[in-house]
């Protein structure tokens, strides 16, 4: 595959410009190098039992829980840089109209301003990669262990960026987007230290599997996050040229088949996790309703949830969270009822259709997600209350921010401006 | 080439674009004039597909902007108003940025942007930063920009602002050689005597509406509007006003003696002209030399505009 972006092609050229970007690199494997060396220092002497994979030695724990999150931290802070600058910018410096005119293809803007993004972390990423190696020879740290870091660091990446890049497209100034799009990162920067950190064996547990589904899942609810905000980004960039085209990425299918397969698989090793399946069962629906057609055209009848997109697949995250709330034990033990499967559908489906109806009645998707999301966090409050909601939440708080975005862009951008001479 | 078919755009309560109604033909040079805020920006955005027409279309080669914007960004090059430049990049980047965007084939990007660079003179500023070129070099590599990918229709919009009386000149001079090579010319100003000669059909807009379109002959004639015709004479310039006294059409006459020379307005064709000369001449003028300055846009402009938009 060659790459022929012209977005990404020219930020190689602009970063791989002069001595800035080598001195940055060389500085960050420098820091990378320290952190390590502080955690092999701090593991001395050498246990010969974690060695052969005996026991695990205070190394590996220090590497996972300090190393890793400190690297998750630095890529998303980098790509989230990048990121934010990227259509505010053009904005700024009148670049954007000449872009516009000369693409046939507004998703191809998108792709390249959040590819751009990327190109920032990809070295960052491969620097960092000879250390796992060290770490893998010094012993103790699990292939599990590996697994999870290999699919965290990339979906916080690629969330970071999409979503840094979305704040670049609404926020009116490159401050304006930076600060956005760093409230955003922080999120998801310390959702990911959250989630490598629980990542981790302690040494009483005996190596077991059961954090994994947890992890894969809240893997999948960032990924959904991450696309829901590019499906959004997608209509915002079409509404901003033509208003015709509607982007409507395919790659949701593919990751409904993932979600659905690593529930079976959970299954068949006995795991069966109901987060993980409510969690693909939540995924697919998040789906369907953002594939839906646009609004208008012909009516709408309140329970054809998948043409009320996108103004539900917001909600429908706040959704995901009150299911995995509900699934995590009751807050007020008078109103929980103790079945969580039909517990969760029960709160999904009202969700939903509440969130549809609304959308209906008031015909302003903001509110009614608005709306929607609020009461779907008062399940939350009901039936939360324990740690395994922290992602939900994140997730939740994700999609309140893109609401407010919307609403505030909304307003600024139904003001008429004021006369351009 | 070009059709605007009943083009308008509402902004709330403001009509920017009312039903604008045009025809372009290939090697057309369009020249739209109005006063700040008549809604050139507008027009230019909506045929470049960046805004969504109110109602109507457009047609560019018999594609609709509304309905087939991909194709027509294919068919137009734009030229915006104000427009930025990239940091870090080089001319030769710059350019290639937008032929990729254009997606023109990698082999065929490095000749056309040599031919660009040629034909906008700049050649010489191939590996220079693209920031720090000046504002008329940034103007035209702009215009190379907008030349890649070969579209029939340009839309410049006020691409002489900012320039130079020389640099003015030399864009005359491109436009020109763009027409010879076949391409339709959509260019906005409120600087008249920049469009004068160049353009083949001259639009006047105001608060939206096209007040009048047309070549300029035809506007002339429709507006009833002034043409002078200059003369210089060594003898025999006193006699001008007396031989003119009465004669159809002929509006005013004004004598400058110290600089032996007269200007003549009068109201007609430039067929009147050669009769109007004749006639001095027999009366006894001695004519050195007789200037027709028929398009006086300024004029023009002045007396179709009335200042409606703040
Ligand atoms: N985005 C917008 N929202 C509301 N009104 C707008 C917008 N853009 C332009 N207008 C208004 O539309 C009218 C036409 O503006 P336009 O920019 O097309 O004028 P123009 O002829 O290009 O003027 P100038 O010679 O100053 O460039 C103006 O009254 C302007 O205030
Ligand atoms: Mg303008």
């Amino acid at each position: 595959m060659r790459l022929d972006n012209p977005i990404i092609t020219r930020e190689l050229r602009g970063s791989l410009r002069g001595n800035r970007a080598i001195w940055a690199y060389t500085g960050y494997a420098l820091a990378l190098g320290a952190v390590f060396a502080w955690a092999w220092t701090s593991a001395r002497p050498v246990d010969i039992d974690a060695l052969l994979g005996n026991a695990r030695p205070a190394f590996a724990s220090t590497f996972v829980g300090y190393w890793v999150t400190s690297q998750v931290l630095l890529l998303v802070a980098a790509v989230t840089l990048r990121g934010a600058g990227s259509f505010a910018r053009e904005r700024e410096q009148q670049a954007l109209d000449s872009l516009y005119a000369a693409q046939r293809n507004p998703s191809g803007v998108i792709f390249g301003q959040v590819g751009a993004a990327l190109v920032a972390a990809v070295p960052l990423f491969i620097l960092g990669l000879p250390f796992y190696a060290a770490a893998w020879l010094l012993g103790g740290v699990y292939p599990s262990e590996y697994a999870a870091v290999l699919a965290l660091l990339p979906v916080c990446v690629l969330l970071a960026a999409v979503a840094a890049v979305g704040c670049s497209l609404y926020a009116r100034t490159t401050g304006q987007a930076l600060v956005l799009a760093c409230g955003v990162s922080l999120l998801i920067g310390l959702g990911g230290a959250i989630v490598s950190i629980a990542a981790q064996h302690t040494p009483t547990e005996s190596p077991s599997r059961s954090y994994l589904p947890v992890v894969l899942w809240a893997a999948l609810a960032l990924l959904g996050v991450a696309l829901a905000w590019a499906d959004i980004l997608g209509r915002r960039i079409a509404l901003t040229t033509d208003g015709t085209v509607a982007w409507r990425p395919r790659a949701w299918w593919l990751l409904a088949v993932i979600t659905i397969a690593i529930a079976m698989r959970s299954r068949s090793m006995e795991l069966v996790e109901p987060l993980v399946v409510l969690g693909g069962l939540g995924l697919v629906a998040l789906m369907v309703l953002l594939g839906g057609e646009d609004l208008g055209r012909t009516p709408t009848r309140w329970w054809q949830i998948w043409r009320h997109a996108p103004a539900s697949a917001p909600a429908f995250l706040v959704v995901l969270a009150g299911v995995a709330a509900a699934l995590s034990g009751p807050m007020f033990d008078g109103l929980h009822w103790p079945h969580p499967i039909p517990n969760s559908l029960i709160v999904a489906l009202a969700c939903v259709l509440w969130g549809q109806w609304l959308h209906l009645v008031l015909g302003r998707q903001t509110t009614a997600a608005l709306l929607t999301g609020a009461g779907a966090l008062f399940l939350l409050i009901i039936y939360g209350g324990t740690g395994a909601a922290a992602f939900p939440i994140a997730a939740a708080v994700c999609g309140g921010l893109l609401l407010g975005l919307r609403v505030y862009t909304d307003r600024q951008t139904s003001a008429p401006p004021a006369n351009p001479r | 080439m070009l059709d605007l078919v009943g083009l308008t755009k509402v902004y709330g309560d403001l009509t920017a674009v009312s039903d604008l109604n045009l025809h372009l033909d290939p090697g057309d040079v369009f020249g739209f004039i109005g006063p700040n805020g008549a809604g050139k920006t507008t027009t230019i955005k909506m045929l470049a597909t960046l805004l969504r027409p109110t109602a109507g279309d457009a047609l560019v080669n018999g594609v609709s902007i509304v309905t087939q914007p991909e194709q027509v960004r294919g068919l137009i090059g734009y030229m915006p108003d104000t427009f930025g430049v990239y940091d870090d990049v080089k001319v030769w980047e710059y350019l290639d940025f937008f032929a990729a965007a254009y997606r023109l084939p990698r082999e065929r990007r490095g000749p056309v942007i040599e031919e660009v660079l040629e034909l906008t003179d700049l050649t010489s500023k191939r590996e220079a930063f693209v920031e720090e070129l000046s504002r008329g070099m940034k103007q035209r590599l702009c215009l190379a920009k907008t030349l890649l990918h070969d579209p029939p229709l340009l839309l410049l919009d006020e691409p002489a602002s900012g320039l130079d009386p020389r640099a003015r000149l030399e864009l005359r001079d491109l436009l020109r050689g763009l027409q010879r090579s076949g391409k339709t010319i959509f260019i906005s100003s409120h600087i008249l005597s920049e469009l004068a000669d160049v353009c083949t059909k001259v639009g006047i807009i105001e608060a939206g509406r096209l007040v009048a379109a047309g070549t300029t002959e035809e506007i002339i004639a429709a507006a009833g509007l002034t043409r002078t015709l200059a003369i210089t004479a060594t003898a025999g310039l006193e006699l001008i006003e007396p031989l003119l006294a009465g004669r159809h059409g002929v509006q005013d006459v004004v004598v400058d003696f110290a600089a032996h020379t007269a200007r003549i307005g009068f109201a007609g064709t430039l067929d009147d002209v050669p009769d109007l000369l004749l006639t001095l001449l027999q009366g006894g003028v001695k004519v050195t030399g007789a200037v027709e300055g028929a398009s006086d846009l300024e004029g023009l402009f002045l007396r179709l505009t009335r200042g409606q938009v703040a």
